[in-house]
């Protein structure tokens, strides 16, 4: 929002009217050498119009644009902004998301299970404030993507840049939620929370999946399990990010469901099944509504003065009326 | 006195032309009464032209002058600005270009930068820390986080080749730095800025204006020494020139001092065996003495004077040209 910081040095403009009269059309004026010309009681002698007096009028009104705008300038334009400012600590919330091979199944039309977690994460990040979000991806092996933060805008390029199988072929549930911990647990957050999100089978990694969900406990972490896809056969395509090949086939193995619910228990979190692409954002919407702690905030006013474009296209424009008065019209002063 | 766009100062040479036109404007308006002949020609007409020519021209060069003194942003002074902030954030601006491999500073200057930031983390332990690294581009490799192992991990993974684009583009670093404060956070902010300052691109001391406006002090750390050393290849030679001469590096601090001052920050070398305790004894003082006082000092910007002592010199140069003297012009 711009506003003016002296607003009443406007009533200036009112002086212009009556010094463009004195300038131009006052017959007593000086800066001109009056001399009687013409035939006594006859019409008086006007200049031709040419392109030197078409010029000359235009610096004429350049120059009383470039005066209104010094006028501008110094009424102090500001823009003002408001920034929500919290003074409250928010929950540290890491997302641990499988990048195995499976969750390129094809059963989250029109995307797959990943490009469906991600959409949904990336809305999950887009409603939260003043919580920090961090990610840790997992395959083979784990990998923490974004540190808890709250610069929501590094979290949510980094997400877009998580493809499947980059980190390897496998699931390990165990490492990834390990990774979670580990980055959460010198956290001074009052409430830290991992989301762990997975269609697999722990099938790699040497950290049990309940083993890493207590030692988070231990650290006063809460572990929320969300498990989709489904045990029905479904086809993948997925692009090896290492060779660019693509591989396609058909996925038998369903999640190991009582594993992840034994996870959630192990966690002191809950368990959620997600089946399609509504369940999985309703799970989501369900977190997103628990985990909220009470805000406080205030609103922090911020004042930029923006004088510099009046005062810089008002120089431009009187010194454009000067070169033309001067070089162009050959006025004596 | 302070200028916080002390370049415009630059454009006052444009007075130069502009009174050799007005000296050419004089010369031949004389001539031209001179020819009119009859009174025109008198030594007194003659006499009235110069005083009221020098007027015009002195008012209007005032002019000139003071809307430019008004662009430079001066200040003087300095007032009260209510902070009620907690607790600190500190992003970390590190200079990754080649030059920062030179070994002016043992074991070189990227590696010494990299322990400085280690330890100084380490000591400021309810800190916030955000990484940024530049050469000719700059990126943000750790967002603003209090989570130390990211912050040790991601230390160990710096080097050159993380930013392909060449040169030393401060400008860009300070001003993703100044993106990695996140909004709506409660933190007393500051930047700490390593680099050797050589072969600088971009306008570092107009991000440090913006750095200025928003109260974020850029704690300059000088990284290499003014003699200089030549820049290791990997492969035991060093980097040559095109005529295969060995390339000596050497710290330019001019920019950096430039910086320090504008943000009212210290500026350090990383020669200097105090370096860690002199950051994070600034660091702690600025967090401290904001927080006892619960304000801040900004400087006074003064452009609203200069502005209307601008409006008035023209109206002045105006009013001259339009007053008619001795009833003659």
């Amino acid at each position: 929002m711009w506003v003016l910081d002296r607003p009443a040095v406007l009533l200036l403009l009112l002086l212009i009217p009556p010094a463009i009269y004195a300038r131009h059309f006052w017959k007593g004026r000086g800066g001109k050498l009056v001399f009687p010309f013409g035939v006594w009681g006859a019409t008086g002698f006007r200049p031709p119009a040419t392109f030197v007096t078409f010029i000359y009028g235009v610096a004429v009104v350049v120059f009383w644009a470039g005066m209104a705008l010094l006028v501008f300038a110094l009424a102090g334009p500001v823009r003002v902004s408001r920034e929500k400012v919290f003074i409250t600590r928010g929950i540290d919330i890491v997302i641990a998301l499988d990048q195995s091979p499976t969750m390129a199944g094809k059963d989250f039309r029109p995307v797959n299970r990943f490009e469906a977690a991600k959409d949904v994460i990336s809305s999950f990040i887009a409603r939260r404030e003043n919580d920090p979000i961090g990610l840790v991806g997992f395959g083979a092996e784990a990998s923490l993507r974004v540190p808890p933060t709250l610069d929501y805008g590094h979290a949510q390029s980094v997400l877009e840049t998580m493809r499947i199988l980059e980190l390897g072929d496998g699931t390990a549930i165990g490492m990834g939620l390990a990774v979670a911990a580990l980055h959460l647990s010198r956290s001074t957050a009052p409430r830290r929370v991992i989301i762990l999100l997975t269609d697999g089978v722990n099938n790699a990694g040497e950290i049990l999946p309940e083993t890493a969900a207590r030692a988070a406990r231990s650290l006063g972490i809460q572990v929320y399990v969300v498990g989709i896809g489904s045990g029905a056969a479904v086809e993948i395509e997925v692009q090896d990010p290492a060779t660019g090949r693509t591989l396609r086939g058909t996925v038998t193995d369903g999640f190991d469901e009582e594993l992840l619910r034994g996870v959630a228990r192990a966690g002191d979190g809950a368990y959620f099944y997600a089946g399609t692409n509504g369940a999985l954002q309703a799970v989501f919407d369900a977190i997103d509504t628990v985990e909220r702690v009470e805000q406080r905030s205030l609103l922090r006013i911020q004042r930029e003065p923006r004088f510099q474009f009046f005062v810089i296209l008002a120089l431009c424009c009187i010194l454009l009326d000067f070169v033309v008065r001067r070089l162009i019209a050959r006025e004596l002063l | 006195m302070s200028f916080g766009a002390p370049r415009v100062l630059w454009f006052l040479f444009i007075l130069v032309p502009v009174m050799l036109i007005q000296l050419r404007t004089y010369l031949r308006g004389r001539g031209d009464l001179t020819r009119l002949a009859e009174q025109w020609s008198s030594e007194s007409v003659q006499t009235l032209y110069l005083i009221k020519w020098f007027f015009t021209v002195a008012t209007f060069n005032l002019f000139v002058a003071l809307s430019l003194l008004a662009l430079a942003d001066v200040s003087w002074g300095e007032r009260p600005v209510e902070e009620d902030r907690e607790s600190l954030d500190v992003v970390v601006a590190l200079d990754i270009s080649r030059s920062m491999l030179a070994t002016d500073v043992e074991p070189s200057r990227l590696s010494r930068s990299l322990a400085v930031i280690r330890t100084v983390s380490r000591q400021l332990t309810s800190a916030r820390f955000a990484l940024v690294a530049f050469k000719g581009d700059a990126v943000t490799l750790l967002p603003l986080t209090e989570d130390s192992n990211a912050l040790e991990a991601v230390l160990d993974g710096v080097s050159p080749q993380l930013v392909s684009a060449a040169g030393t583009d401060v400008e860009r670093g300070l001003r993703k730095a100044m993106d990695a404060f996140p909004e709506g956070a409660n933190a007393h902010r500051a930047i700490l800025l390593f680099t050797d300052g050589e072969s600088i691109s971009g306008s570092p001391t107009r991000v440090a204006a913006d750095a200025r406006s928003a109260g974020i002090p850029v704690i300059a750390v000088i990284s290499g020494t003014p003699e200089g050393a030549t820049i290791p290849d990997g492969d035991g030679t060093v980097v040559t020139d095109a005529e295969g001469r060995p390339v000596v590096t050497r710290a330019v601090t001019s920019v950096l001092e430039d910086i320090g001052e504008m943000t009212s920050a210290a500026v350090v070398s990383l020669n200097n065996p105090d370096v860690v305790s002199v950051l994070t004894d600034e660091l702690l003082d600025y967090v401290e003495r904001r927080e006892s006082t619960g304000f801040r000092l900004v400087p006074v910007r003064r452009y609203p004077l200069f502005v209307a002592a601008a409006l008035v010199a023209l109206g002045l140069s105006l009013a001259v040209r339009v007053v008619r003297w001795k009833g003659l012009f």
